[in-house]
């Protein structure tokens, strides 16, 4: 007995793949010259040519459901060698942007971090909660903020314990935020690409992460080599620098509080190894950044960054340079331009911590799952050459 | 109509320029209606592409046959003057009346010689035959099929070397003339059919598909060049890198074409010449396995059936996804690496021989054209051109044998109408 199988496509998903830099979607006349160039293609779930057609005629929740999306790391080898010009590293790249959309809890938040008007809102709000604990922290004497040179004292403007219960709050909050569109996008990983049976979720996790840790993925592009380099010194640079914070807080604030004798003065300086941390990290995150940045803007760059690529590329870059500005400033004795430039530190951080699950941050919390999910069903394999 | 005593003018109604299928059509229908054409062509033979296939798609008749047939009509044709070794320097005036200026190239042989092969034997200079797309040595006086004259030609970069002279010396008929210069001769006329063809596509500019870096990995026209009989392997299809048979042989399709980084549009031709040239392997090698990657096949009108004989064919593999990587294993086989895309897996074939189906290069894109020709952004002549200027064949656009037949007919009658056509 036949069956019918009516195809819905869903226009308005097609448009907005457009939109977010999917345009050329349409040209692909389905060769597979780019599942076969693509280094992490997989051997029995090839991409990015299926995905391309799933593009086209609008199957929003089938593409949303396939791991492939994020087992792609836009090498740009297949838009090197598309013949039509189709762009699937582009196209692919306008599908995750879709997905921080498709899967944002709430709703509205997805939109406006999609949204490039939205911009100025969206930073105005850290930059209103962190006046506030500005205006909050100090008792009507701002003089020592507006003086040009002097001791540059940090905690006086932004309380640690302030930060810290905007940092610890805003994450819980954002982590169960996250955690509804992640739960939703792991629902439809199952519902539309069920895999073979595979090693089960532990060692698929453990081979994950040992995979995201070591970059692999990005060792194999072939056309985007450099950012190998330049992902693996952000992604090591922000972690360290996560790490430096998450120390400082403990050296200088919990063992303080427990009266503890190993408690250390705020601020930390060298030669600590909690400072160097950090100032390794930051130059890894703007030397890593700087790379990722140029190659983006270069002449001969393979592919075309999207709006939401750019957003948080320069968030995440100006975190950085604004972090190493503000250790150098302060050690300069320069008060009104050091805690102005810690002032936008802060904004970014906050920025990219509260809109993470929305923005192109995501990928980290997306990439991750899809991978796992992968492996988990035996899917990814690569044909490597 | 002969060349006047001087030697350097000539009056005719029609000149065609190129001597291939298109160009030799163009020139015998001209004379069938009363005309005169002078018929020029830069190599010294004639057919062009043409005479350099082993058989015709769809009928498998030898192209030889159809080409001496009109080698034979041009010979006893008073209406047709025939130069080879023949370029087009200047074109002046307009439709109805140009002027044309044409250099002849020296082919150090006159009329003495009888083609019996003595300076060929001699010869100590060899070179790569550009005739079988190096392939095989030639020697530097050598004869073609199709010569025009039907004589011997000299290599003109090895005149003058010195072991050149035991060429000379073996001939008994007085037949070298060394100190033959380029000459230039004028030609008025009515009309101008240009007829100057194609060459396939470079095809060691396709990085992924290992042309010229792989020994078995050859070209569409390569293959027509080992299946003929008068070719450099008497027809024999073998691996190039040790004369091996073959039991598994892959055609990769659309090889720079339709690609916008090679040649963006589809030549119309490889798809059926790679059937056909699975026929000349079916022919040979009756165990072969033939794998076909494609991206759709393209067989139109009547050509389909063409297609339906070989999909039936158990010994044919047709794969719906492009051969878009090709590598080299450790016993030179080949294995092409493609998406199926109707099963959604990777595949890896391994065969012996690959062929890649280029396509073709309209010679226009690259040779200069008389002023105010203008081209489309592929090379093909536009139409309507204000020169009053006709294109046949390959010229206009990437067709058949056939359909540059057809279109030279046509050219003909546009081209000795006063007007713009």
């Amino acid at each position: 007995m036949s069956t019918t199988t009516v195809m819905k496509p869903d226009l308005e998903f097609i448009r907005d793949l457009k939109k977010a830099g999917g345009d050329t979607l349409k040209k692909c006349y389905q060769c597979a010259t780019c599942s076969v160039v693509c280094n992490l293609s997989s051997k029995d779930h090839p991409f990015p040519r299926k995905q391309m057609v799933m593009s086209q005629w609008g199957m929003k929740d089938q593409l949303l459901g396939d791991p492939s999306i994020w087992m792609c790391h836009q090498c740009m080898d297949c838009t090197k060698n598309c013949p039509r010009d189709a762009k699937p590293g582009e196209v692919l790249g306008a599908v995750r942007a879709y997905a921080f959309q498709h899967f944002a809890f709430p709703a509205f938040m997805g939109k406006a971090l999609a949204n490039r008007n939205s911009l100025p809102v969206l930073l105005l709000i850290p930059a209103m909660v962190l006046l506030g604990v500005l205006l909050g922290g100090s008792s009507g004497d701002w003089g020592y903020l507006f003086q040009f040179t002097g001791e540059v004292e940090l905690a006086r403007a932004f309380p640690h314990g302030a930060l810290e219960m905007l940092f610890i709050g805003g994450n819980l909050l954002i982590f169960a935020f996250a955690a509804v569109g992640l739960m939703r996008f792991w629902k439809g990983l199952k519902a539309f690409t069920p895999g073979k049976s595979g090693p089960g979720f532990i060692p698929a996790f453990i081979a994950a992460i040992t995979e995201l840790l070591t970059h692999k993925k990005f060792n194999d592009c072939e056309e985007t080599k450099h950012r190998y380099l330049g992902h693996t010194l952000m992604f090591w640079g922000f972690i360290g620098a996560m790490a430096t914070a998450g120390f400082a807080v403990f050296f200088t604030i919990i063992l303080e509080s427990m009266g503890s004798p190993f408690y250390l003065h705020s601020p930390i300086d060298l030669p600590n190894p909690i400072k160097i941390l950090g100032v390794v990290s930051g130059i890894a995150m703007i030397w890593g950044g700087w790379i990722l940045i140029q190659k983006r803007k270069s002449e001969d760059a393979p592919g075309v960054s999207s709006y939401s690529d750019w957003q948080f590329l320069y968030m995440i870059w100006f975190v950085g340079l604004t972090g190493m500005l503000t250790y150098i400033l302060r050690l300069a004795g320069i008060p009104i331009v050091g805690y102005a430039v810690y002032y936008v530190h802060l904004v970014l951080v906050f920025f990219l911590l509260w809109y993470a699950p929305y923005s192109k941050f995501g990928h980290m919390f997306y990439r991750t799952l899809a991978l796992i999910y992968a492996k988990s069903v035996a899917i990814d394999n690569p044909r490597k050459k | 109509m002969e060349i006047s005593a001087s030697g350097d003018r000539i009056t005719a109604d029609l000149l065609v320029v190129g001597g291939g299928i298109s160009g030799m059509t163009a020139a015998i229908e001209a004379s069938e209606f009363g005309k005169d054409a002078v018929l020029i062509e830069k190599e010294p033979f004639l057919g062009g592409r043409v005479v350099r296939m082993n058989q015709y798609f769809p009928k498998m008749c030898p192209p030889v046959c159809g080409l001496e047939i009109n080698l034979r009509r041009i010979r006893t044709n008073d209406r047709i003057k025939v130069l080879t070794l023949t370029e087009v320097t200047e074109v002046s005036g307009q439709k109805g009346d140009y002027e044309v200026t044409l250099t002849v190239s020296p082919r150090y042989i006159n009329n003495n010689c009888t083609a019996c092969e003595e300076c060929e034997k001699v010869c100590e200079i060899e070179v790569d035959d550009e005739f079988n797309f190096g392939l095989n040595k030639r020697k530097a006086v050598y004869f073609r099929n199709m010569a025009y004259p039907s004589l011997y030609v000299a290599d003109p970069d090895y005149v003058k070397d010195p072991k050149f002279k035991a060429c000379v010396d073996a001939c008994k008929y007085n037949a070298f003339d060394l100190d033959q210069q380029p000459q230039t001769v004028t030609v008025k006329c009515k009309g101008i059919v240009w007829a100057t063809g194609w060459k396939p596509y470079d095809a060691a500019k396709l990085d992924n598909l290992g042309f010229g870096q792989y020994d078995n990995v050859i070209t569409n026209v390569m293959l027509e060049r080992y299946s003929a009989e008068e070719g450099p392997t008497s027809g024999k299809i073998s691996r190039p890198s040790d004369g091996g048979e073959i039991k598994k042989i892959g055609f990769v399709q659309c090889a720079g074409s339709r690609d916008e980084n090679h040649l963006p549009y589809c030549s119309g031709v490889c798809c059926s010449a790679s059937l056909k040239q699975a026929r000349y392997v079916r022919a040979q090698y009756p165990d072969a396995e033939i794998h076909i990657f494609y991206i759709d096949i393209r067989t139109p009108g009547r050509l389909e059936d063409f297609y339906q004989e070989l999909q039936s064919d158990e010994k044919v593999f047709f794969h719906r996804g492009k051969g878009a990587d090709i590598k080299e294993t450790g016993n030179k086989n080949l294995l092409i690496s493609a998406e199926n895309t109707l099963t959604g897996e990777l595949t890896e074939h391994e065969v012996e021989l690959v062929v890649l189906a280029t396509g073709m290069v309209p010679n226009a894109a690259t040779d200069k054209l008389p002023a105010d020709t203008p081209l489309d952004d592929w090379g093909f002549l536009l139409p309507d051109a204000p020169s009053g200027i006709i294109g046949a064949g390959v010229t206009n656009r990437p067709v058949e044998v056939a359909a540059s037949v057809q279109d030279a007919t046509g050219a003909v009658l546009k081209a000795l109408t006063a007007e713009r056509s």
